[in-house]
């Protein structure tokens, strides 16, 4: 009834090599696939922090392994770095590469609703990295006019004097967007509308309704920023007047449209990092989730008010000075939800039983983390101290506290906790605790000085401060972070030899490792092609852990309730 | 106009209205054009322009997209991103339009 | 499962989203994204033109008669789509074969006349650069003309999947969806029209 046309019946998928693994339609390949293109991507953008780092520590010396550095350039690689890591790491990665693997398994489907559309999402993302990394290349270098591409310093090729680079950079974004609307069609429709039996809405993981949400976002907020790169790009290229002020365009249009996208695409990162955290947090904690419609809830209003905060981006811009306090308003308002929902988080590790196994201590830090971030966030929401801090590296510690805890913390905990389900064998957790704990000092080591530097005043966006003779004493500041940066960047290491040597040495993994209830633990450990040999029926909400009077203490979302005493009913 | 019917159906009461759809389409179209070649002052005109553009429109939206047999979530699939739209645009008014009036912009 | 089991319903609200087609949720989707697309542009020439106190004298330039012709066209198109959609319900291959072949015509007249009208303004020496009133008309139609040639690509395609007798039941909902992106094509035009050739 609800699949319309379904081309391969079970019998049919003895496909070959590059059916199979290259061109596939498989949700759960196209996942691998998303999730190793962002790997290589973290990989351009890892190396173009280590440059900026390295150039902010010892502006003088000429960077190992790359050179020296010139303002130019220096603009070229902190574009590329916000770039890289906003659209082309930190999307595929936890929508494209998570969103894929687990929404039809969570929710008992076969595939994605549009299997095809699935892969060309996928390919389409691998052009516009394609594209992005060929700029790099680009006669004058790549785009340099930020990752906002303000205009008019994108608009017109004079003042950075990239001309091909910013038109690819453009190109490349809108390929971008492309492929996640097909994604986010893709997501939103497979997880309304392929539901399993019983799978009701209030009974979906909270991963789930996270995704649904983030595309949703996604979905809304883009379309103003389409519009704005169609204009941009007719402003470089047919000569239009849109953002132009010589020709009586206004560049603040610019920014107001980006920023309309610029900051729901924050939600649509830290929502799936969170979903993940809170997958993992009930398992380990052994408790069924804490206030589960109240996070549902708190989602949908968190992606509700993600669309009226976009101005306290703009607070020093310029704007009309009359729109900054029913911004500054909204901003402070859209905390409560995510205060809501981090406190569901810790109350449902409130006197749990925890296991702190590796997936379990990259939710905890990145939870701890992500508070670090909410509440450094209150200060620059608010106009009056924004205005003091916006210009400072403040706000490159305040957003790398947001993006980094749910992009890397989150990821890397789903990484360990989905990885027996992604490749059979389990991940070895030594390995795995010694990664987390150096990768949270490490972390908190880069950007806690950079606090400090920003409430010192040091402004962001400039290459080479030691002239400054005011900024002298922050430099020391400087050398810490690049220090500990230099070694979250070496902590990877092992990490990488322990992903690769766990897919093909590591432990075999059984269906259901972690005991835990939702509906991708009941299948083979990888599971085949087209997921379920038999459709499955939902039977109850997916955290009953502890239930009382069981001998086990996991319950399985489509366990039949066979018990009377203990019926699925709360 | 069920989907999963397979036999005919009389689609001929369903024509008509198409039908009838189109005619008033049309009949709007042309009183929006006799409204602005008619000496009518301009800012009465461009809001009745704009009504018949808006009826247009959701005569359109109804009936040939059937909306009006829809699910309340395709039908906010529609209104909310039309509402985000103008919620975006009357935000927009004190910076884009008052900064270029008063020249606070250049 | 055991017979105990039935006592529990398995359902237990009743789920109307599960019997939206997916195909048609995901149209649907991909469309409220697209209204926001055209929404920027217009928000940007609404407030642009209050800024600007007004493209008059520019926008007595573009032909209206023309606009007015095309607005027609694409208003009947869309009847014929719809059309389409009703004869294909009532499994009549040949009225729904000449209901697309129709569309697509109508869809290449409007295309047709554009063409005319850019040609005739880049005669008189109005260009994208011409000012903010060309740069806006020339990208808002240019954009509208993008998706009609999509609209029309879609048409042609389910054009021949009817005339290869593939199944009605692929073939309703395939001509319905390509219908409601072309009924949504059409929206845009109805707005655009007055905002570029009548304030």
């Amino acid at each position: 009834m609800n699949v319309a046309i379904k081309p391969h019946p079970h019998a049919s998928h003895e496909l070959g090599f590059i059916r199979r693994y290259i061109f596939s339609t498989d949700h759960k390949v196209i996942a691998k696939q998303y999730l190793g293109l962002s790997a290589v991507m973290a990989i351009i953008g890892g190396f173009s922090a280590y440059i900026i780092r390295w150039q902010l520590a010892w502006p003088e010396t000429s960077v190992p392994g790359w050179g020296p550095i010139g303002p130019d350039q220096y603009n070229a690689i902190v574009t590329m770095h916000g770039t890289v890591m906003v659209f082309f790491v930190a999307m595929p990665f936890l929508l494209g590469g998570f969103g894929n693997y687990l929404i039809p398994l969570m929710v008992g489907a076969d595939d994605m609703a549009f299997p095809r559309l699935n892969a060309m999402s996928f390919w389409t993302q691998l052009l516009a990295s394609s594209v992005l990394i060929a700029s790099m290349f680009a006669p004058e270098g790549p785009a340099a006019s930020g990752w906002t591409a303000y205009t008019p310093l994108s608009d017109n090729p004079v003042y950075t004097g990239v001309y091909l680079g910013q038109d690819l950079w453009i190109l490349a974004s809108a390929l971008e967007f492309g492929a996640f609307l097909m994604g986010g069609v893709n997501f939103i429709t497979t997880a309304l509308n392929l539901r399993a039996p019983g799978m009701t809405l209030m009974r979906l993981p909270l991963f789930v309704w996270m995704e649904i949400t983030a595309a949703v976002v996604f979905l809304l907020s883009v379309g103003p920023l389409i519009a704005a790169a169609i204009m941009l790009l007719l402003d470089r290229r047919l000569g239009t007047s849109f953002f132009r002020p010589d020709k009586g365009g206004d560049p603040l249009l610019w920014e107001h449209l980006f920023w309309f996208f610029g900051h729901p695409e924050v939600y649509v990162v830290a929502l799936p990092g969170f979903g993940i955290m809170l997958e993992v947090m009930p398992v380990f904690a052994r408790k069924p989730i804490f206030g589960y419609k109240m996070i549902v809830y708190s989602t949908i209003a968190v992606g509700l008010l993600s669309f009226v905060v976009w101005a306290h981006h703009m607070f020093v811009s310029g704007m009309d000075p009359r729109l900054a306090t029913p911004f500054s308003i909204t901003t402070i308002m859209i905390s409560v939800p995510f205060a809501i929902i981090v406190f569901a988080m810790i109350a449902t590790l409130w006197r749990s039983s925890i296991r702190f196994t590796a997936p379990m201590l990259f939710a905890i830090g990145g939870l701890a983390s992500f508070l670090i971030g909410g509440v450094t966030g209150i200060f620059l929401g608010s106009q009056a101290s924004d205005i003091y801090m916006h210009g400072t590296y403040f706000v490159v510690a305040h957003f790398h506290y947001t993006m980094f805890p749910v992009t890397f913390f989150g990821g890397m905990a789903g990484l360990y906790f989905w990885f027996p389900k992604m490749f059979g064998r389990t991940m070895n957790e030594t390995w795995g605790k010694i990664h987390f704990w150096f990768s949270f000092f490490l972390f908190n080591g880069v950007f806690i000085p950079l606090f400090l530097v920003g409430i010192g005043g040091q402004p962001r966006r400039i290459y080479e401060l030691s002239s400054y003779d005011m900024f002298k004493p922050l430099q020391s500041l400087h050398v810490i972070a690049t220090v500990c940066a230099i070694g979250l960047f070496l902590v990877q290491i092992p990490f990488v030899v322990n992903l690769f040597y766990s897919m093909v040495h590591g432990k075999v993994a059984e269906k259901n490792p972690w005991h835990s209830n939702t509906l991708e633990w009941t299948l083979d450990s990888p599971p085949h092609h087209l997921n379920f040999p038999t459709p499955p029926r939902v039977y109850r909400d997916p955290y009953e852990y502890s239930v009382p009077d069981l001998t086990e203490d996991w319950l399985p979302q489509d366990q039949p309730p066979a018990i009377p005493a203990t019926s699925a009913a709360r | 106009m069920s989907e999963t019917t397979t036999g005919a159906i009389d689609t001929r009461a369903e024509s008509s209205l198409y039908m009838m759809i189109w005619a008033w389409l049309v009949f709007l179209l042309i009183a929006g054009l006799v409204i602005f070649v008619l000496p009518i002052p301009r800012t009465a005109a461009v809001i009745a322009i704009f009504s018949f553009a808006a009826i247009k429109a959701a005569l359109v939206l109804r009936n040939y997209m059937h909306l009006k047999h829809e699910h309340l979530l395709i039908y906010l699939m529609v209104l909310v991103p039309a509402l985000l739209f103008l919620g975006m645009a009357l935000t927009l008014i004190p910076d884009i339009v008052y900064r270029h009036h008063f020249g606070l912009g250049q | 499962m055991g017979a105990g089991v039935e006592r529990i319903p398995v359902v237990a609200e009743t789920d109307h989203l599960r019997e939206i087609p997916p195909g048609k949720m995901a149209i649907w989707v991909f469309l409220a994204s697209e209204i926001l697309v055209f929404g920027g542009l217009i928000t940007a020439f609404v407030l642009y033109q209050f800024a600007h106190g007004g493209f008059s004298a520019d926008a007595a330039h573009v032909k209206w008669r023309f606009g007015a012709f095309n607005t027609l066209v694409l208003v009947t198109s869309s009847m014929t789509m719809i059309r389409a959609l009703a004869s294909a319900r009532a499994n009549d291959r040949a009225r729904t074969q000449m209901f697309l072949l129709l569309t697509v015509l109508l869809g290449c007249a409007f295309l047709g006349v554009k063409t005319f009208e850019y040609s005739s303004e880049m005669r008189e020496g109005f260009y994208p650069s011409s000012g903010m009133f060309w740069s806006f008309y020339f990208g808002m139609t240019g954009l509208h003309a993008l998706h009609m040639m999509a609209g029309i690509a879609i048409n042609l395609m389910l054009l021949i999947a009817v005339t290869r007798e593939l199944p009605w039941e692929f073939l309703r909902r395939r001509i319905e969806y390509g219908g409601l992106y072309w009924h949504f094509v059409d929206v845009v035009w109805i707005f655009l029209f007055p905002l570029l050739y009548l304030t």
